[in-house]
């Protein structure tokens, strides 16, 4: 598929050529955005999200080289914005570090002690690992300073040695 | 192995995550509710790198024109007028004065030309780049149309 011309297109009013182009990369997209959400529900509609802000600010893109990044910047935002609108995060049960590494096998039980962490080291652990962002990038996301940016991943890393264990045995 | 490692073993295998079946649906229910917006069918090109750098060299170069020909009308001007140069002139006054004069108006004209040239190019420079934009070539073309008609009001005068 020939992102420029499709770009093109989605900038002249094309809604088809921004859903191929989307479409395209759905599994990255997807992944990311259930990272965040976890679940399927909630990632399916942070898509939805991204997809309307795509369209209306299309044409503020220069580099059409440059979409899909844009495009995924765009949807850790409003992933980010909607975790933060979301009320219905429980507080950190008691004895979690003891129950977590009996879910060791399950697959998300590391993403669930992710998001138990407060969150601004949450934001910062997703941003670094799972949307592959750099200091400098997660820095400019979040408006604080890199130092900042090291020392909550820093705090939140150590909270998960903490959580499930110095060495961590997930496919033991 | 160590939380990190593990953090990126997972960030890979989310990345691959299938999706659900549904998603082209849902993604084209949302965009179906947005209305496409009213833009003009041909975008807008921006301007490209070297153009600010150009016209500000070209306008430097007209300023530098007018500054140096004032200099030079400078120099002139006392030979003219001052009774010095006049008593120093005595013995071909009329010839001198004329000589002088032609020297002026020569420079004059030459120094309004690539003036004109400069603009001309400043001008088409602008006509090119801010072709879409008409409220901005508008507002370059009078600044410019000023400053070329002061220009060589201060030149020729």
């Amino acid at each position: 598929m020939d992102v420029r011309k499709q770009v093109a297109l989605a900038k002249a009013g094309d809604k088809e050529a921004l859903l191929d182009l989307v479409m395209a990369r759905q599994q990255e997209f997807y992944g990311l955005s259930y990272v965040y959400m976890r679940n399927e529900q909630d990632a399916a509609d942070v898509l939805q999200d991204m997809m309307v802000i795509l369209f209306t600010r299309i044409h503020t893109l220069k580099k059409a080289s440059a979409f899909y990044s844009w495009a995924k910047q765009i949807l850790v935002r409003c992933c980010l914005s909607r975790l933060r609108t979301n009320k219905r995060w429980q507080p950190i049960p008691e004895g979690y570090e003891q129950t977590t590494h009996m879910r060791a096998d399950t697959g998300l039980d590391l993403l669930n002690a992710v998001h138990r962490l407060p969150a601004s080291q949450r934001d910062v652990i997703l941003l670094y690992y799972y949307s592959d962002k750099t200091f400098e990038e997660i820095s400019a996301i979040m408006q604080c300073p890199v130092g900042t940016v090291k020392s909550r991943l820093h705090q939140g890393l150590k909270k998960l040695r903490g959580w499930l264990g110095n060495e961590y045995r997930g496919e033991a | 192995m160590n939380i990190e490692e593990r953090l990126r073993e997972d960030a890979a295998r989310f990345a691959s995550m299938p999706a659900p079946g549904y998603l082209r649906q849902h993604l084209k229910a949302a965009l179906d509710a947005v209305p496409v917006p009213h833009r003009s069918s041909r975008a807008v090109r921006p301007v490209r790198k070297w153009f600010v750098p150009a016209v500000a060299v070209l306008t430097l170069a007209m300023a530098a024109l007018i500054l140096s020909a004032g200099v030079d009308t400078g120099q002139y001007m006392p030979l003219l007028t001052s009774s010095q140069s006049q008593d120093r002139a005595v013995y071909a006054p009329e010839q001198s004065e004329a000589m002088v004069q032609g020297l002026s108006w020569d420079h004059n004209w030459k120094a309004a030309a690539i003036f004109g040239g400069l603009a001309v190019a400043a001008g088409a420079l602008c006509l090119v780049e801010l072709k879409g934009r008409p409220r901005l070539l508008v507002l370059a073309l009078s600044a410019l149309a000023l400053l070329t008609a002061s220009g060589l009001l201060l030149l020729l005068r």
